[in-house]
């Protein structure tokens, strides 16, 4: 079996909205292997979530379509799925864990209905044995199953979220995509749900794709990281590529604005400028407008390199061996 | 719960108070006199004094009042001054034959109305979206006595296939149904549209769309059940409505209902049909509003646990230890 368990090829998803089109990725290159862990990090508006609905089928569309590109997963395509073959892959083998967990569950419908749900959907079970299923499940994010009957009106932010963990877990994915997960939630609980998450995938042996714009997270949690600019992998590699050898003047720029508590700074360097206007991006290199190192050649169409095996990196200044250290 | 609906009926017989009062005073205040119209105008001045006593109208208003109060409780509420009857088996008679109409309108325009309205919201700014909304502007528009009287040339003039008028076979309460429920349809079409379109823009049912559940189930079970809240509202208020009788339209089509029979008895102030039948359709209107806030808790949980004690808690499967696995 091919040990590549995700291979996202030249994705391209735009939403077509009276007359304009805003292109939200753009030709995104991604590849997870079975088991491992990808930070996929960007700014907000950079395409993250859209990359995330795209893998599951769930673009709205309209006005969301995917234009072209590559999504296979374990050796198939799943844009070339109907949609009866993709709602059998979707919360059995690819599920989702959503960053609101106050809108994320249905409020009319007890928590353990809205678990057990996902297990009869792809298992062959009854009813009841379902709810016993859902009742484990719950136990397993840390929630004491007597409150299997409760409303999702009954349970804290953090609790509604180790529900949608539950529920994203309960079939024993082999894909779990986690969009933003603790986002929404106190300091003190994300600590313990992103735990939780790691602890659970690991067990279970699922890949992960945590969509985040917290590096801290990010840094915690994955062994590999993918920043995400404007639709488009900017620098892909692994952990100790990105933390320690980034090569991306987009990159750096996020590092640069995370507060370095070991260095006495008076302000933090935010990145100048704000992200291109998806409805009207630049030729060439999308970060060139705000980037400090931007010359002539960032105007057309730059190639990826790899400076190293394995670390990706979309920026001309890495070929001249220039890339600001 | 029960306590909630006891308050509720205990409250509904001030407002019954109130109801009566308003009406009671809006009957004697008005100009002319009922004598003056029953007795014709042959009636001496003797005659019409006797009719006076006779129906108490020789006392003062206040008395009147209390003696109406009275009466009603001991469900009596007063002679008809043209048949001579009890006003309340007028009424009943009249109300059972208004009842059924509402029951087909409502009943058409619940199915007619969440159909289309469903449809609209999930195929929004397709061909039936647009059909169907124009159909709603025009049938909310559209003043139904001129409806039924269109349905009338065209399906008993025309067509023949109905009859115009009067209520022998069920093929009778066809047209009168849809006339009158044709607003209701409307009102309810709409709101079923915005209030599924809000639904199903919410996260819960991403949520569903990524366990892999299909359409119909997420349409009907996830959205549905959260947009339903102001549709029972909607229907509630039309129902109300259709029962407190439908003068024009029962007209139109030669129904004795109970909106014919109190537009009848305000012609020559038949006080006791005229007072018995509004107090009557407001204490079925209140009933309705009963039933749908006992609705809204049965529906929608957040609502329900405002008047409920939480249930005792249920395990159903025992928990094996060390299995609670707290990070």
């Amino acid at each position: 079996m091919n040990k590549k368990i995700l291979e996202i090829k030249d994705l391209h998803v735009h939403y077509l909205t009276d007359g304009y089109t805003v292109k939200a990725v753009n030709g995104v290159n991604l590849s997870l292997a079975r088991g491992e862990s990808l930070g996929l990090v960007g700014e907000t508006g950079a395409g993250k979530t859209t990359t995330a609905l795209g893998i599951l089928g769930l673009v709205p569309n309209p006005p969301g379509k995917v234009i072209k590109g590559e999504i296979i997963y374990n050796n198939e395509n799943l844009l070339r799925k109907s949609d009866a073959q993709m709602r059998k892959i979707r919360g059995r083998e690819i599920s989702m864990i959503f960053q609101d967990p106050m809108t994320a569950l249905n409020p009319v419908l007890t928590v353990g209905a809205q678990i057990a749900e996902v297990i009869r959907l792809h298992e062959k079970i009854s009813a009841g044995d379902a709810l016993i299923r859902a009742c484990e499940m719950m136990r397993l994010v840390g929630i004491d199953d007597v409150r299997h009957d409760e409303y999702p009106h009954q349970f804290s932010g953090g609790m509604k979220q180790r529900i949608v963990i539950a529920i994203a877990l309960a079939c024993n994915p082999s894909l779990l995509l986690a969009d933003e997960p603790t986002t929404a939630l106190d300091v003190t609980i994300q600590e313990q749900v992103l735990d939780l998450i790691e602890k659970l995938r690991r067990e279970r042996g699922a890949s992960l794709i945590l969509i985040s714009h917290d590096l801290g997270i990010v840094a915690e949690v994955c062994e590999k990281v993918a920043i995400i600019y404007a639709g488009e992998i900017v620098e892909y590699g692994t952990a100790g590529h990105i933390f320690d050898r980034r090569a991306h003047p987009y990159t750096r720029g996020l590092f640069d604005s995370i507060p370095d508590f070991s260095r006495k700074v008076h302000r933090l360097r935010p990145i100048e400028g704000m992200m291109s206007d998806p409805t009207k991006l630049p030729e060439g290199c999308f970060f060139a407008e705000r980037c400090p190192y931007a010359f002539e050649p960032c105007r057309k169409i730059v190639p990826v390199f790899e400076p190293e095996p394995g670390h990706l990196v979309k920026c001309v200044l890495v070929e001249k061996g220039k890339a600001p250290q | 719960m029960a306590r909630f609906i006891l308050k509720r009926l205990l409250m509904m017989i001030l407002v019954m108070m109130g109801v009566v009062l308003l009406v009671f005073s809006m009957i004697y205040f008005s100009p002319g006199k009922p004598e003056d119209y029953i007795l014709g105008d042959m009636a001496t001045p003797a005659d019409k004094q006797a009719f006076r006593v006779e129906n108490g109208l020789d006392k003062p208003f206040i008395v009147q009042y209390f003696i109406y109060l009275k009466n009603m409780t001991k469900g009596n509420l007063g002679i008809s001054y043209t048949t001579r009857r009890p006003a309340i088996d007028e009424i009943l008679e009249r109300f059972t034959v208004t009842f059924k109409i509402s029951l087909l309108s409502i009943a058409f325009s619940i199915m007619v109305g969440i159909g289309t309205g469903v449809v609209s919201a999930v195929r929004q700014y397709s061909i039936w979206d647009n059909i169907s909304r124009v159909l709603a502007i025009a049938g909310m528009s559209m003043p139904n006595f001129w409806l039924g009287l269109m349905l009338i040339l065209l399906f008993s003039v025309v067509l023949g296939w109905l009859p115009a008028s009067g209520i022998a076979t069920w093929k009778h309460w066809i047209l009168p149904a849809i006339t009158v429920g044709s607003a209701s349809t409307a009102s309810i079409m709409r709101m079923t549209r915005s209030s599924m379109l809000e639904a199903i823009r919410q996260d819960y049912i991403r949520t569903a769309k990524a366990k892999g559940q299909k359409n119909l189930v997420i349409i009907f079970v996830h959205a549905f059940r959260n947009a339903v809240i102001p549709i029972i509202t909607i229907i509630g208020i039309n129902f109300g409505f259709l029962l407190g009788g439908a003068a024009v339209v029962e007209t139109v089509f030669a129904i004795p209902g109970l909106g014919k029979l109190i537009v009848d008895g305000i012609k020559v102030k038949n006080a006791p049909v005229v007072q018995g039948g509004i107090v009557f359709a407001a204490v079925v209107m209140s009933f309705i509003n009963l039933i749908v806030d006992v609705l809204y808790a049965y529906v929608d949980p957040r609502i329900r646990s405002q008047y409920m004690r939480p249930r005792s808690k249920r395990r159903i499967s025992e928990p094996s230890k060390g299995d609670a696995a707290n990070a």
